[in-house]
């Protein structure tokens, strides 16, 4: 293996972050990341995850495709098809849930705890699966950089783990930079004008407000086959 | 800003409302979708230009959804076939056709499509004789020099090839 691969598959990474067709997905996760104000490592654990969940679920579809256990055709088409379907109604539901309009009843609590309250708690945990289901939700572009050139440089190159962990990792770098910047930008508001608990609040509704209107977009893009230009 | 309890539960009703009915319009598209599927959309469909002649095919793959960069990918690759092929583009010995592979699942099977892209066949009727799939359309895409040769390339193969057989 060479640099040149090695660093192709990490531009390619993210080449596909900086492209504005997962741009919603990007949003959502910086969002969400970037939402715990509060501490720094709730940040960086979060981001952290984030970006174990991508580089995990690259990682395995590169393995299962070099191996040729999946074919990268059926695969792909599989993916895009359905994924970015069930996405945007699952993203309405996450959304209503970080805005507490769902998982607070009875009706709906698990282990004697609200959802919307294991998520307050537990809120970085969920960034890994969150990671796992933005890398599988591939559209155009990034079905493009990882079925049509990320892969065929993996398998050139014998790297089946390798290359595909360090695409992933480069897929999350940029959401991550996003997700710090705006969490730290957003706390020194706060701090400068004396009001964090405030500026938390609106930071915790805008995350849920988010995951909503890029729920709206998947679904109106991918189920009514809207045409957003 | 809080919301009145009576204006949560209606946002709450609304959102849960476009939430199922959005599973059950994706449900029925499917199953419509695989009732409907033919047989015969694997052939070349040459929109009206019959011919007993071998003729290249270039074949736009694209997914329903058509980003920025799918879009520019397809335009590029077009305006490239134009210019550089025009005889043969005005003659018709070059055919061009996009096909939605999310639609087509017989011919995104033929090529194996994994995402959006270029394949460039030869073709007889409706009946594609052979294909060769273009996947590094994506990676060549910063390169544009890189990217016109590449389809080029491919494009003059297919054309020397139909051209060695018609004599």
């Amino acid at each position: 293996m060479t640099w040149v691969s090695i660093t192709t598959a990490a531009w390619l990474g993210i080449l596909t972050a900086i492209s504005p067709c997962p741009l919603a997905s990007n949003v959502a996760a910086i969002s969400f990341i970037g939402r715990q104000l509060h501490s720094k490592t709730a940040i960086l654990f979060s981001g952290l995850l984030y970006t174990a969940g991508r580089t995990m679920t690259y990682l395995a579809l590169g393995a299962l495709l070099s191996s040729g256990v999946l074919a990268s055709g059926e695969l792909s088409r599989f993916l895009q098809k359905y994924l970015n379907e069930i996405l945007g109604p699952l993203l309405i539901l996450l959304g209503m849930i970080l805005l507490g309009l769902i998982g607070t009843g009875l009706s709906i609590q698990m282990a004697g705890e609200g959802i919307q309250q294991k998520a307050a708690k537990h809120g970085a945990l969920y960034a890994f699966p969150l990671g796992v289901l933005f890398a599988l939700s591939f559209c155009p572009v990034s079905a493009g950089l990882f079925f049509g050139a990320l892969i065929p440089l993996a398998v050139s190159n014998n790297s089946s783990l390798f290359l595909p962990a360090l695409y992933g990792i480069g897929t999350a770098i940029p959401v991550v930079v996003f997700a710090f910047l705006i969490a730290f930008s957003s706390k020194w508001l706060g701090k400068a004008f004396n009001s964090l608990n405030q500026i938390e609040f609106y930071v915790r509704t805008a995350t849920g407000t988010i995951f909503i209107v890029v729920g709206f977009y998947y679904s109106l893009i991918h189920i009514y086959g809207i045409k957003p230009y | 800003m809080q919301l009145s309890e009576k204006n949560k539960r209606l946002i709450t009703n609304l959102l849960l409302a476009f939430v199922l009915i959005s599973i059950g319009f994706a449900l029925g598209k499917h199953s419509v979708a695989s009732k409907n599927l033919d047989g015969n959309m694997v052939a070349a469909s040459n929109g009206g230009a019959i011919s007993s002649d071998r003729l290249v095919k270039i074949f736009y793959m694209h997914a329903t959804f058509r980003c920025v960069t799918c879009n520019s990918i397809e335009s590029r690759a077009k305006q490239l076939v134009e210019r550089d092929f025009a005889d043969a583009w005005a003659s018709k010995k070059i055919l061009w056709e996009a096909v939605n592979f999310q639609i087509n699942e017989a011919l995104a099977k033929k090529f194996d499509v994994a995402a959006s892209c270029v394949v460039v066949t030869i073709v007889q009727g409706d009946e594609i004789l052979e294909f060769n799939r273009l996947d590094d359309v994506w990676p060549l895409l910063e390169k544009p020099a890189e990217f016109d040769a590449y389809v080029s390339d491919a494009v003059r193969k297919a054309l020397a090839k139909i051209n060695g057989d018609n004599k």
